[in-house]
């Protein structure tokens, strides 16, 4: 009967241990998700979302507080980092239909001011016509008057005038024309979720898209590529720098290698889909610029990346996109 | 009591493993819902606009159905859940694209009536005794 009570206890303390050591302790931060709980806030302020994005708030809203409470229990911190990516998808989900709302919103408005345009065009038309009529009439009647040379020179300062107009117009045309390329490009470049950064336009490839510890893009990523492609050929002027970048772990010169592979690697993908490799830059950085903590599992996993830079317009990056690792190039 | 005593101490360990997790079963309905979402995700024409997020749903479906090969239920249900998500992005992403695009149609024809309306009146004055 002792010999029971003793074994009994001694397996309900290293019952406790076995319980403690395989769920892991969690950090103080979970950078992940407080990005979520920044858009999720973000979304929910939004008048639009309650209309077009309900249910994938709501989601989003579930999500965190799954996370929230995983975080007070201590739980794992892949329960954590997996609710936190949930939230944050459904609540970027939900920015997409706002967005998605706000344009056919616009449509209705811009189709409405089409037709007015088109009246207006009849009107003025009509108008045009009427007073075509009347002026022939005017002129039958005052031609005996009329001083050829007067008419001659107010004729020539109109047409100064018109020619200053049209320089103006044409030079306010080509600014609008470069603001509006920028912004095409952008939305071209959308579905590649492009960010709009002081380096430029960026397109982050995420890890998931190699596999562990190699160099080889994915198969899955071939029609990004082609997309991106297909982009580079509409727009001829620009450029792409590809950034490879890896986590802290193992030697530093190891990282600076395989993240120049991977770079290598998604220029060879998008050689082989047609651009031209002289408007291709490749850089291996390894460790040296993470955009989050490597001390999680999660962290290390997002700075694990592949960063391709937009180049402006004439080819050219702006001084902040040229990072160089030290001592090299 | 000679009986009872090995019943217990079985019973206290599941007890003691169902603490951290029991061994759940293959999360069939959630991968059937991923690739549910993913199809759908490549009818509205994310295919064809390239999405990352599509691809990152494919790539986390494979690793959710190996996850289901190693026995580890509970990865492949997160994997799972994760790439239906990302499906669902890429969809909606390319809703709104499609969107956009039929707005800058729209806005474009409007400026071609408008120049052309600025273009007639101006030569409207110089014709006027034509």
């Amino acid at each position: 009967m002792r010999d029971l009570k003793i074994f009994m206890k001694a397996g309900a303390v290293g019952a406790v241990l076995l319980v403690l050591a395989s769920c892991s302790s969690t950090p103080e931060r979970v950078e992940l998700l407080e990005q979520a709980q920044a858009m999720v806030s973000e979304v929910d302020r939004d008048p639009l979302a309650g209309q077009v994005a309900q249910v994938e708030l709501q989601e989003a809203k579930n999500a965190l507080e799954r996370a929230e409470v995983a975080r007070e229990d201590d739980a794992d911190i892949e329960i954590i980092r997996h609710n936190a990516y949930l939230a944050l998808r459904n609540a970027e989900i939900a920015k997409q239909r706002i967005a998605q709302a706000q344009a056919q919103r616009e449509i209705d408005q811009s189709e409405a001011r089409r037709n007015r345009v088109i009246m207006e065009v009849r009107t003025r038309e009509a108008e045009r016509a009427r007073r075509l009529a009347e002026a022939r009439s005017r002129e039958a009647e005052q031609r005996a008057l009329e001083a050829g040379m007067a008419r001659e020179e107010a004729e020539r300062a109109r047409q100064d005038a018109l020619a200053a107009r049209q320089e103006s117009e044409e030079s306010r045309a080509r600014a609008e024309a470069a603001m509006e390329e920028a912004r095409n490009l952008q939305q071209a470049l959308s579905t590649l979720e492009a960010e709009q950064t002081n380096r430029g336009l960026v397109v982050t490839l995420d890890d998931v898209l190699f596999d562990t510890g190699k160099a080889e893009l994915k198969a899955g990523a071939e029609v990004s590529m082609a997309r991106l492609a297909a982009v580079m050929q509409e727009y001829p002027d620009r450029r792409l720098m590809i950034e490879g970048h890896t986590d802290s772990m193992g030697e530093e010169d190891y990282n600076e290698i395989l993240s120049r592979q991977r770079a290598e690697s998604v220029r060879d993908a998008l050689v082989k889909q047609g651009v031209s490799p002289d408007r291709l830059i490749t850089k291996g950085l390894g460790e040296e610029f993470p955009v989050t903590t490597n001390d999680t599992a999660a962290g290390r996993q997002q700075n694990r990346r592949v960063e391709i830079v937009v180049s402006s317009e004439d080819g050219e990056f702006p001084a902040a996109a040229n990072r160089n690792t030290m001592g090299s190039l | 009591m000679e009986i009872t005593k090995p019943v217990l101490i079985t019973a206290a360990a599941a007890l003691l493993l169902g603490a951290c997790g029991s061994s759940p079963e293959r999360p069939d309905r959630q991968l059937a819902r991923a690739e549910s979402s993913i199809q759908q995700a490549e009818r509205t024409g994310a295919r064809h606009h390239g999405s990352l997020a599509l691809d990152r749903a494919r790539e986390k479906l494979n690793q959710a159905r190996q996850a289901v090969d190693r026995e580890d239920m509970e990865l492949a249900d997160r994997l799972a859940q994760e790439a239906e998500v990302d499906a669902r992005l890429a969809a909606a992403q390319a809703d709104r694209y499609e969107s956009e695009d039929a707005l800058r149609e729209v806005n474009d024809s409007i400026e071609t009536l408008r120049r052309e309306l600025e273009r007639s009146e101006n030569q409207g004055g110089i014709n006027q005794g034509g």
